[in-house]
């Protein structure tokens, strides 16, 4: 009898010892995959504002151009504005991130429109200033889709380790949310046809 | 027989091989496509290793036969983050990819030398130095003339910091485990061996850090962040 009770006892110690190390297990990983899309939010956030730092130059030098298309420009500065105002710190909500998603890719079209327009100044195309600011802006977008890729896929890996058993519990338990992914803008993964 | 066999099993495969990012390349030079001679490949190869050799720098360079309808900037960077190429920490690495059927071309530059070869300079230097040679169907030129300016451009740069933070965790996660192993080696009352065994750690760990020399191209775990620039002829 007395045997079968501490038989008793140190099965049940051993099924809650195999529980919290299950549990401390899921939420290491789960931190773990977490601070991984912690890093490629702020890797994103960087190349955006990289992006976002060209504008002015940008400006100045189409606006150097004789009679440059008013409505253009100033749709390029409008965009970049309401980029400016989106103010998040460390890994935005769903919310914040559609707002960021929006106002960026708000951004991304005024930008292809402008380049649009200046194919039809073949003087300030071949100006080495507007040359070496396209250069920097394409190099530019092709950072931002890379890092954008990265957040994506860092996020594929957060979320899918989340909804696993018995990670789920944990995720529940310790309010891990799920993370956004980012969409392509419909249409902007093919460059503007130019119409002569 | 065993030709047959082998185009069949390629010819099943390529469908798949057209998504899949190729291995990391054995050598400095790789011609996927065989344009380029013998002789001129030695060229190249030897060139390229020189630059590892004198600049610390991995600078490699690969001939695609076509793109196969894969996107051209998306291709690469995938590859470039699988081949590592570049010192760990420093990700100083270089590649130039050509896709022969397309006539296209890009320069995937490591985030360590992002500064010193801004995307300008690189389309300027796709443009100058390599589309004259390629046009000519010079491929070996091509590679030799871009290896001899970004040589010359960045000879005169400073050497890209590592970063600081990762060389730090490496330190701390070293010292941990020497206390750990100093610390069993107490615990099993090895004072007999103590003497002995000091001398050894230390060789074993500075070991460690020195290159497995003998040819061809070993990645050093750089990474790529998208830099560069894009070109056709």
């Amino acid at each position: 009898m007395k045997r079968g009770l501490v038989g008793c006892g140190i099965a049940v110690l051993a099924v809650l010892l195999v529980g919290v190390l299950g549990t401390a297990g899921a939420y290491n990983r789960l931190v773990t995959l977490e601070e991984g899309v912690k890093t490629a939010w702020s890797q994103v956030e960087n190349v955006y504002q990289r992006r976002a730092d060209l504008i002015p130059n940008l400006v100045e030098t189409v606006k150097g151009a004789r009679d440059f298309e008013r409505e253009t420009l100033t749709a390029v500065v409008e965009a970049r504005a309401k980029v400016g105002q989106v103010n998040i710190t460390g890994v935005p909500t769903a919310e914040q991130f559609s707002q960021f998603q929006k106002a960026q890719d708000g951004l991304s079209s005024a930008l292809s429109r402008l380049l649009v327009v200046v194919e039809r100044y073949p003087e300030l195309r071949a100006t080495e200033n507007f040359r070496e600011l396209q250069a920097q802006l394409e190099g530019t977008e092709n950072r931002i889709a890379v890092e954008r890729r990265r957040f994506n896929e860092a996020a594929q890996a957060f979320n899918t380790a989340r909804r696993r058993f018995p990670t789920v519990i944990v995720a529940a338990l310790f309010g891990f949310s799920e993370k956004p992914y980012f969409q392509a803008a419909p249409g902007s993964e093919r460059a503007p046809q130019v119409q002569f | 027989m065993r030709a047959v066999l082998a185009t069949v099993l390629a010819a099943a495969a390529s469908p798949l091989l057209a998504v899949e990012i190729p291995p990391t390349p054995q050598r400095y030079f790789t011609d996927l496509a065989g344009v380029v001679g013998s002789a001129d490949a030695a060229r190249v190869e030897e060139r390229l290793a020189g630059f590892e050799r004198r600049s610390g720098h991995q600078f490699i360079a690969v001939i695609f036969p076509s793109l196969d309808g894969e996107d051209l900037e998306d291709f690469t960077i995938r590859c470039a983050e699988r081949w590592k190429v570049g010192r760990r920490g420093l990700d100083d690495g270089l590649i130039l990819f050509a896709f022969v059927a397309d006539r296209r071309m890009r320069l995937e530059v490591g985030y360590g030398l992002e500064a010193q070869l801004p995307d300008a300079r690189v389309a300027r230097l796709l443009d100058t130095m390599v589309k004259p040679a390629f046009q000519r169907a010079d491929y070996a030129g091509g590679v030799l003339a871009l290896a001899d300016a970004v040589a010359g451009t960045l000879a005169g740069g400073p050497v890209p910091e590592p970063a600081k933070q990762r060389r730090e965790a490496i330190r701390v996660g070293v010292l941990a485990l020497l206390a750990v192993i100093v610390l069993l080696d107490r615990l099993a009352g090895g004072s007999r061996l103590r003497g002995r065994r000091r001398g050894p750690y230390v060789g074993w760990w500075g070991g460690m850090g020195g290159r497995f020399g003998g040819g061809g191209f070993s990645a050093g775990g750089g990474g790529f962040g998208g830099g560069g620039a894009s070109g056709s002829w």
